[in-house]
């Protein structure tokens, strides 16, 4: 009844100090918040049992490529290595499931989506026991070799594709020329093992007999693939690295023989260990995971400094208070029984909140971290994720009470009855307090000024405009199906068959066909190689190059300085020209006249013959003002046909439509992928726009932090020197020259802050890998800075000193 | 009769909280006049501290009218607060309220920092330096507040409130933390005020000091109970 009374009573208290209460709260909440996402996160990663029966048991076959017993490529297997391995009995093994990762068109949807597919063995799906929405999984009549023509697809897919029809198991999808019958809807709780794919998910599950892998690859023990494996599930007992060790010996010997007769593969072998299946999950991963948990631990050690500071301020404004409490009898141990509940009552309540923020940061880290961190879909609160938050605000609220009823002068809190409020029981040397705002202030300068830098440098690359036409232009991959197993020439006639007929379309302005773009759909720019001028091709410049046909320099705007286009012959006889930016042309010869020289494909052992250079054009730039070295190849594609299609303004055609015009050439090629140059050119600033956005959160929440530090601190001036404003005030002083007065004694150490974070930052700079992420430091980040921290100094200072300059002196010298 | 600087008509002081009101001045109403030295005395808890508060500006009254030299200052900002104050009138505080981290001189000089109408270095040093004469304590000048005795700190708090040359000297139980010969010598100090013009009004719960001054004003429950000429000058 005692301790419910005395929390309403706390609680009836701090409700009088709104703000600090909101301070505390959102300070503990956000860190503390950040610090369980990240514990969770290495949870997941290092402790959490896989949602997998017997996952103890359950393994994948890892194998190393080796040239003289050192590892060359590691992770990865043959593909008839594991076919191979499935088909022998091992005693060891009490299933083995084939399995690997490819994407593939639909072509039964006009639309042709393009889905992430896996190619397994029916003991894939069933050592994880698969939890099913509809069907089942396949079974062994649909094993390896059998080749039944079934498909199991995601809930996902089921739900975008299907609209959750109740009869898709009477529907089937068409991939290349096979129609797979759906047999089943995994379940909407699936969780599938990230082995090779990290950041997306299956959505069609297909048998292994019908996987894309080309001849070469199926029979080629030498091609050391990635994306293939085997998972199995080891007999219980079994010794895993004896195992690893038979299966080594067994291979090894296995791969000899295949490569006997390849006197380059003599000196090669291949290295087998059993991996468990979390470990192939998590890979290295745990590092990165454990370094965000240090990082949010740091931060929260920050935000409970800056707490401590406001704390310690409320305690001076409540000394009378404890004062009273003293002359009463209250002991030492009473007064930390007092202000453990009133730092306990915000830190719970922070604690609380911190488990909202969490599930925030989870949404976070499955945003920026999908391509690198596995498991990040199991990410969500749960009772170890509570008990963590619970543990941590139990440790801080302990030791915060402890750390500031040491700040409490037992005795003088006796005497600070007696003078009217003019003394202190609660004293913190001026010097410490100037220290604490001037590593406040360091630390912020360091943050700011970093944060600062990498956002003028993102917004340099992100409000860049493109220097060629972007507008209405659409990058098109084209899926080939049985085309790919006729010849080049044949899909390079109807490659521009197909540009043709897209150019007759009213919609169309013109259409290029091209073996890659300016910027693909990765964001990555094409392919780099080296030319030279000399036969013997030494002296050789690096430069990027597309193989393209006549309209391709049109559709993009690119400006030929000097010389002309490719003739339509001269693309489709694949002749010895090129076309070279002026930025190739001055590397190469500085006064950049190489109209009609001949130059050396030096990378390219198919080119011996010199390429005549007919145009120059004026080179563009695309992230920053570096002028691109280029070359213009004159080629019709290739098995990765692309055409770059500019549309009239504000038009365009769907996947549908320039499938049904591909039709009038062939049926079989299909639009596997569409993306605008726009969108191109957003997916190339993707890392810029992910960076301006961490670096704004981690600017705001630095100067966020810093504020309420400063305002703890100085806050606690405040109160320090309440009764000494009270007289200056008194004796005539305006609110606004105390304002002034406290001011320039803040300004001090917040600018001795500066220089030190100028030190700091120096130091990084110089002694770490900074400056090649950061670049040289802008004088420019330094001066917004600077007006940063002083409006953050002068807003702290007019907040802390605001309940004494706003009321009546009579206040500040009472004490009331 | 010479004029008045201070009016203060049916002023009333109310503090209000969650729980209860409190009355603190009813209808306080009465003059101060040019050269008067005035005490103005009563029990514990009269409102002589809240009165002193509205008299310095450090407060404002709930309800009616104060005027300074005719200025209407009972609802004025802080800030025109803040400038009269500086100008017409000087504080002396029961505790003194020097403070410790100015030298004696710095403490004198500090009211002179807040004028509207800045003096020259030259100036400031001349008044400082008259100031502190009056109270005796010019081999002091270099000494912080800690190394004075109460005495000659309270002496050194009047030697501030003068450095303005302010119409009205507000003392409030100046001699409530002092020794009767330290009590003693800053009540000396303040009669030679009055009687080389300064205008004093002093809150004061002491008796035998309180008739020291020219006329006495009563306060009971936040009430004036009386008013009148003090012995001295009936005598």
């Amino acid at each position: 009844m005692k301790l419910i009374k005395d929390i309403k009573n706390t609680l009836s208290s701090l409700l009088q100090a709104k703000s600090y209460l909101l301070s505390v709260i959102l300070t503990m909440a956000i860190t503390l918040g950040a610090l369980v996402s990240t514990f969770n996160l290495n949870y997941q990663l290092l402790e959490a049992p896989l949602p997998y029966p017997d996952e103890q048991q359950l393994y994948v076959v890892q194998g190393n490529m080796l040239k003289q017993g050192k590892v060359t490529i590691a992770n990865a297997l043959s593909m008839p290595s594991i076919v191979e391995m499935y088909h022998k009995h091992h005693d060891y093994f009490t299933q083995q499931g084939l399995f690997t990762f490819e994407q593939d068109i639909i072509r039964s949807l006009d639309d042709t989506p393009l889905v992430n597919t896996a190619y397994v063995g029916p003991e894939f799906l069933q050592m994880l026991q698969v939890p099913m929405a509809k069907g089942r999984v396949f079974n062994a009549n649909e094993g390896i070799d059998a080749k039944t023509p079934v498909a199991v697809i995601s809930y996902q897919l089921w739900s975008e594709l299907f609209n959750k029809a109740e009869n898709v198991l009477d529907k089937s999808l068409q991939f290349g020329e096979i129609t797979f019958k759906i047999i089943g809807v995994t379940g909407k709780d699936f969780i599938e093992p990230q082995i090779k794919r990290k950041s997306s998910q299956t959505q069609v599950w297909l048998p292994w007999d019908f996987n894309l892998a080309s001849d070469n690859m199926r029979f080629a023990w030498n091609g050391m693939e990635r994306p293939h494996g085997i998972l199995v599930k080891v007999a219980p007992n079994t010794d895993t690295d004896s195992a690893g060790f038979e299966l080594s010996n067994l291979y090894q010997s296995r791969f000899k023989d295949e490569m006997a007769d390849q006197p380059f593969f003599a000196e090669h072998g291949i290295s087998i260990e059993l991996n468990k299946l979390r470990n192939a999950i998590v890979g290295d991963n745990t590092q990165m995971a454990i370094y965000m948990f240090i990082g949010a631990l740091a931060v929260v050690l920050i935000a409970t400094a800056n707490i401590v500071n406001l704390i310690l301020s409320r305690v001076v404004f409540k000394q009378r208070t404890f004062a009273i409490h003293a002359a009463l009898g209250a002991q030492q141990r009473d007064i930390f029984y007092e202000l453990l509940l009133e730092i306990a009552i915000p830190m719970f309540a922070a604690a609380i909140l911190s488990l909202v923020v969490a599930t925030g940061g989870f949404e976070v880290l499955k945003t920026v971290s999908s391509e690198s961190l596995p498991r990040l879909s199991e990410l969500a609160i749960n009772w170890q994720s509570i008990a963590f938050a619970l543990l941590c605000t139990l440790v801080l609220t302990v030791a915060i009470a402890l750390l500031v009823t040491r700040q409490i002068n037992y005795r003088e809190l006796n005497s600070a009855l007696k003078s009217s409020g003019k003394g202190s029981g609660i004293q913190i040397s001026k010097h410490v307090r100037q220290s604490l705002v001037v590593a406040q202030v360091a630390l912020t300068g360091v943050v700011l000024v970093l944060s600062v830098q990498l956002l003028l440098q993102s917004f340099s690359h992100i409000f860049k405009p493109l220097d060629f036409n972007s507008d209405d232009i659409t990058e098109v991959i084209l899926n080939i199906g049985l085309k790919n197993k006729q010849g080049t020439p044949e899909i390079q006639m109807d490659a521009r068959a197909i540009r043709d007929e897209l150019m007759n379309h009213p919609d169309v302005v013109s259409a290029s066909v091209a073996h890659d773009f300016p910027i693909s759909s990765y964001g990555a720019l094409p392919a780099f190689s080296g030319w030279s001028i000399h036969e013997d091709k030494t002296n050789r410049h690096r430069s990027a190059w597309i193989g393209a046909d006549e309209n391709f320099q049109g559709i993009l705007g690119l400006k030929l300085l000097s010389g002309r286009n490719f003739t339509p012959q001269e693309v489709v006889e694949q002749q010895s020209v090129i076309i070279i930016s002026d930025a190739l042309a001055k590397k190469i010869k500085p006064d950049g006249d190489l109209l009609n020289e001949k130059i050396y494909w030096a990378s390219s052992p198919y080119h011996s013959k010199p390429l005549e250079v007919i145009g120059i054009f004026e080179s563009f730039t695309l992230l920053d003002d570096t002028p691109l070295p280029y070359v213009l190849v004159p080629r019709s594609g290739s098995r990765w046909a692309k055409l770059l299609v500019q549309f009239k303004p504000g038009r365009h055609l769907s996947n549908a439509q320039m499938n049904k015009i591909m039709a009038n050439v062939s049926s079989q090629y299909k639009v596997s992928e569409t993306l605008t140059l726009k969108q191109a050119h957003k997916v190339l600033l993707a890392k810029d726009t992910l960076t301006a956005w961490l670096a704004s959160t981690l600017a705001f929440f630095a100067l966020a932090l810093s504020a309420i530090g400063m305002y703890g601190v100085l806050s606690y001036n405040v109160q320090v020197r309440r009764y000494e404003l009270g007289i200056r005030m008194a004796i005539g002083a305006r609110p606004a020259t105390v304002f002034v007065q406290m001011l320039k004694d803040n300004l001090i150490p917040t600018y001795l802050g500066l220089v030190v974070a100028l030190a700091i930052y120096a130091i990084l700079w110089r002694w770490s890998p900074l400056k090649a992420h950061v670049g040289d430091i802008d004088p420019v980040s330094w001066v917004l800075v600077l007006i940063a921290v002083f409006l953050l100094t002068t807003a702290t200072t007019l907040a802390s000193v605001w309940q004494i300059i706003s009321k009546r002196v009579v206040v500040a010298l009472r004490g009331i | 009769m010479s004029k008045a600087i201070i009016t203060l008509n049916n002023i009333c002081k109310v503090f209000d909280t969650e729980l209860v009101e409190t009355h603190a001045l009813k209808n306080v109403s009465f003059e101060i006049h040019e050269g008067e030295f005035l005490s103005i005395c009563g029990p514990s808890g009269c409102g002589k501290s809240t009165l002193l508060s509205i008299l310095g500006l450090l407060d404002l009254p709930t309800t009616g009218q104060y005027f300074i030299h005719d200025v209407d200052a009972s609802n004025l900002s802080l800030s025109e607060a803040a400038y009269l104050r500086n100008e017409k009138i000087g504080f002396v505080f029961q505790s003194f309220n020097l403070i410790d981290e100015l030298s004696v001189y710095d403490n004198v000089a500090l009211p002179m920092r807040y004028r509207k109408h800045k003096l020259s270095d030259a100036e400031v040093d001349k008044k400082v330096m008259e100031c502190i004469a009056k109270v005796e304590l010019t081999d002091r000048i270099e000494h912080k507040p800690n190394q004075l005795s109460g005495g000659q700190q309270q002496r050194i708090s009047i030697a501030r409130a003068l450095v303005n040359e302010p119409s009205l000297l507000l003392v409030d139980e100046p001699t409530g933390n002092l020794d009767s010969r330290n009590a003693q010598m800053v009540m000396d100090t303040l009669n030679q005020l009055n009687k080389e013009g300064t205008t004093i009004c002093m809150v004061t719960h002491d008796q035998h000091f309180a008739d020291m001054a020219t006329r006495f004003v009563h306060l009971f429950d936040g009430q004036i109970t009386e008013q009148v000429a003090s012995q001295k000058v009936a005598g």
